[in-house]
């Protein structure tokens, strides 16, 4: 007897076809992680990689489907707003690690890091050395970061990790905008998405 | 053993097995990464000077047409600058689809990064001012439309630095630009009647 078999992206379950649900690009894990040290600075953290502001601890998500799948990694950045002082620098540096069945490395940002954000002013001391006057605030749009991730094969897990972290790249001066020190850091949170995309079955000859 | 069945677009069969064709399946299908030759100490550019230069071309091989998109992925970009001189680090991009596409040379502004810091009056001398920036990695996207079988896509971007404005020589200049790089992925899903 004739008969029609079908693709893994297809089923047939008693006696109907269907089309299966890692067939087509589905969002597998979608969590905002916020910033649990955002507030001022009081003193100089020259020390990489600085203080921690978001860590979203290891996310994992296992491939449930016959199918290997690849990833696409959102990680969306809300919107930060920092405070500085002449002459010293504010810079969040931020990084993701990943790896499949087993722990990614700490996402430390002392070398290597994903992405810095954030500014320094100089505008010079007075005769005694002191430095002028000089404030700088800004506040940022949220900014968008994807990563394609994968193979993740049948049954894997990928596992990743992200963190935020805030310093004050050197020198650091304890007499800022003239003897009146303001400094701050807010990254708010980390919207991470991951969205499963389908693989052709490697059975299909064409 | 499988019986061949007859197929509309967007499947296949053959003697193991019927299903998607590659073409029905959004994928990632081709991706180009370019960094900057140019990164470092830069001077007063009028015109715009390309940082970085990447281009895909690329092929629908397939039976079917496929719905095009790319995402730009640019780096942390940074800039150093002095009092009161801007500097500026635009995007560009074009692109052509047929079976022989040649996307034109991409120039724009407005659509990149930049800083000024002008600590005085024009009127008055410069001091001793310096900024530094950092902006973080973003992605955008451009929806380039139907690729039909056995057409070819041309995609062309362009980083590039220029200053606009007025330039003076600072006290104790540091002018610095930094691109790093630009990812380049291009996305296709499947072109269906409707889609616009």
């Amino acid at each position: 007897m004739a008969e029609v078999c079908v693709s893994q992206n297809f089923s047939i379950t008693a006696g109907t076809l269907g089309i299966q649900p890692w067939s087509i690009p589905r969002h597998v894990h979608d969590d905002v992680y916020a910033s649990t040290a955002d507030g001022s600075i009081t003193s100089a953290l020259t020390t990489l990689p600085g203080r921690l502001l978001i860590d979203t601890g290891v996310i994992t998500w296992t491939n449930p489907s016959p199918l290997p799948a690849n990833v696409l990694l959102r990680l969306q950045r809300g919107p930060r707003n920092w405070q500085v002082s002449n002459p010293n620098a504010v810079q969040f540096r931020d990084r993701y690690t990943w790896a499949v069945d087993e722990d990614p490395r700490i996402p430390d940002t002392a070398s290597v890091y994903t992405a810095a954000e954030g500014t320094g002013i100089d505008v010079g001391a007075q005769f005694n050395g002191t430095p002028f006057l000089g404030r700088y605030w800004e506040w940022s749009d949220p900014s968008l970061c994807e990563d394609w991730l994968g193979p993740v094969g049948p049954g894997e897990e990928l596992r990743l990790h992200y963190r935020c972290y805030v310093w004050t790249p050197p020198p650091w001066s304890n007499n800022a905008n003239n003897n009146s020190p303001e400094h701050s850091a807010y990254a708010t949170n980390v919207r991470i998405q991951m969205i499963a995309f389908p693989t052709q079955d490697g059975d299909m000859v064409g | 053993m499988s019986l061949k069945i007859c197929t509309a677009e967007f499947l296949i069969s053959d003697s193991r097995n019927t299903g998607f064709s590659q073409a029905w399946l959004p994928q990632l299908a081709a991706e180009r990464m370019a960094t900057s030759g140019k990164d470092g100490d830069v001077v007063r550019a009028p015109d715009q000077v390309p940082f970085i230069e990447s281009e895909i071309l690329w092929t629908n091989s397939y039976a079917d047409p496929v719905h095009a998109c790319i995402s730009i992925h640019r780096a942390s970009r940074s800039i150093t600058t002095s009092s009161p001189n801007t500097l500026v680090l635009d995007d560009a991009w074009t692109w052509d689809t047929g079976l022989s596409p040649s996307a034109p040379v991409p120039y724009g502004t407005n659509n990149g990064v930049g800083v000024r810091f002008q600590t005085r009056p024009s009127s008055r001398p410069l001091i001793y001012s310096r900024i530094f920036k950092d902006w973080p990695d973003s992605v955008s996207y451009q929806d380039l439309g139907a690729v039909d079988p056995g057409h070819t896509l041309h995609f062309r971007y362009r980083c590039l630095f220029s200053t606009p404005g007025g330039w003076r020589t600072p006290v104790q200049p540091l002018m610095i630009a930094q691109a790093r790089w630009t990812r380049l992925r291009l996305w296709t899903s499947p072109w269906t009647n409707g889609v616009i």
